[in-house]
């Protein structure tokens, strides 16, 4: 079966702005307005749009950099002082040492920027511990493969304990 | 059926200790008058409590295993489907320490619609 990718062209038609707009606004250029690109992450994501830089790594398959990062959406410090979280991060960093991955932490929330470094061309996959601040989602949908730990919501695939199921 | 509840599930288990002086206030005692569940597995302040409470190991350690298999498989597959919900199921450890498998909750993998 032939898939056919959803461009930037398909968004940009959808929104009813350029293509140039489109590759401003998932760039979280500052020129375009927040509703404007808040449009255009909505309709990238409802059209499932694979950025050009995940095609040309992911399509191919395999381990590149060896480097995850886990995006937690409280400071590790807090994160330690609860012994659940604090197992948990033990385990993914026993795990990855295992595998030889490097697992880079790197705190997120809805009110900083995240690192310019965070780029798919940097990183093999991203996991996320608790919840995705929104503004960050376009930029995270760009560092897939997304595991999401404990989280609400969010593009990729969820890892829970059955815990919330109830005794 | 009692008429009131035989059992407190503390869904954190970072709290255990005071949902304990809290029940303790009110003259309510842990293993008479109502049983704890709870999930602080991992936690050692739990083995100061008396009577120990029952708890749910949430195998971290698998949990985290299974998330760094998806993303390498994942990386390897990365035109599969992707959006799946992954239950990890735990395990009853009683005040004895005896363990029991989940068996209600068994993993299952099912697609984000």
């Amino acid at each position: 079966m032939n898939v056919v990718a959803t461009t930037i062209k398909d968004i940009a038609k959808r929104v009813g702005v350029s293509a140039c707009t489109v590759s401003l606004a998932l760039r979280k250029d500052p020129t375009i307005s927040p509703a404007t690109s808040a449009k255009v992450c909505e309709a990238a994501e409802k059209l499932g749009f694979r950025p050009r830089s995940y095609r040309r790594w992911g399509d191919k398959g395999g381990l590149r950099t060896h480097n995850l990062v886990l995006l937690l959406s409280q400071r590790p410090k807090d994160l330690l002082r609860v012994p659940l979280s604090a197992a948990l991060l033990e385990a993914l960093e026993s795990q990855c040492r295992k595998r030889d991955l490097q697992l880079s932490l790197v705190h997120c929330n809805g009110e900083e920027s995240l690192p310019q470094w965070l780029t798919l061309d940097r990183l093999d996959g991203t996991l996320i511990f608790g919840s995705v601040p929104s503004r960050h989602r376009a930029h995270i949908q760009e560092l897939r493969p997304v595991i999401l730990l404990a989280s609400v919501g969010g593009p990729g695939d969820h890892f829970e304990s059955d815990r919330s199921l109830g005794a | 059926m009692a008429s009131r509840p035989t059992g407190i599930y503390v869904v954190l288990g970072e709290i255990t200790e005071v949902v304990y002086e809290e029940l303790a206030l009110r003259q309510i005692k842990v293993g008479r008058d109502v049983e704890i569940l709870t999930t602080g597995h991992e936690a050692s302040e739990l083995s100061l409590l008396e009577p120990q409470p029952a708890t749910l190991d949430l195998n971290i350690e698998e949990l985290a295993s299974r998330a760094i298999e998806k993303v390498l498989c994942r990386i390897n597959n990365p035109d599969a489907p992707f959006g799946t919900v992954t239950w990890v199921p735990s395990t009853l450890v009683d005040s004895d320490g005896r363990r029991y498998l989940r068996l209600a909750t068994v993993e299952n993998e099912q697609e984000v619609l």
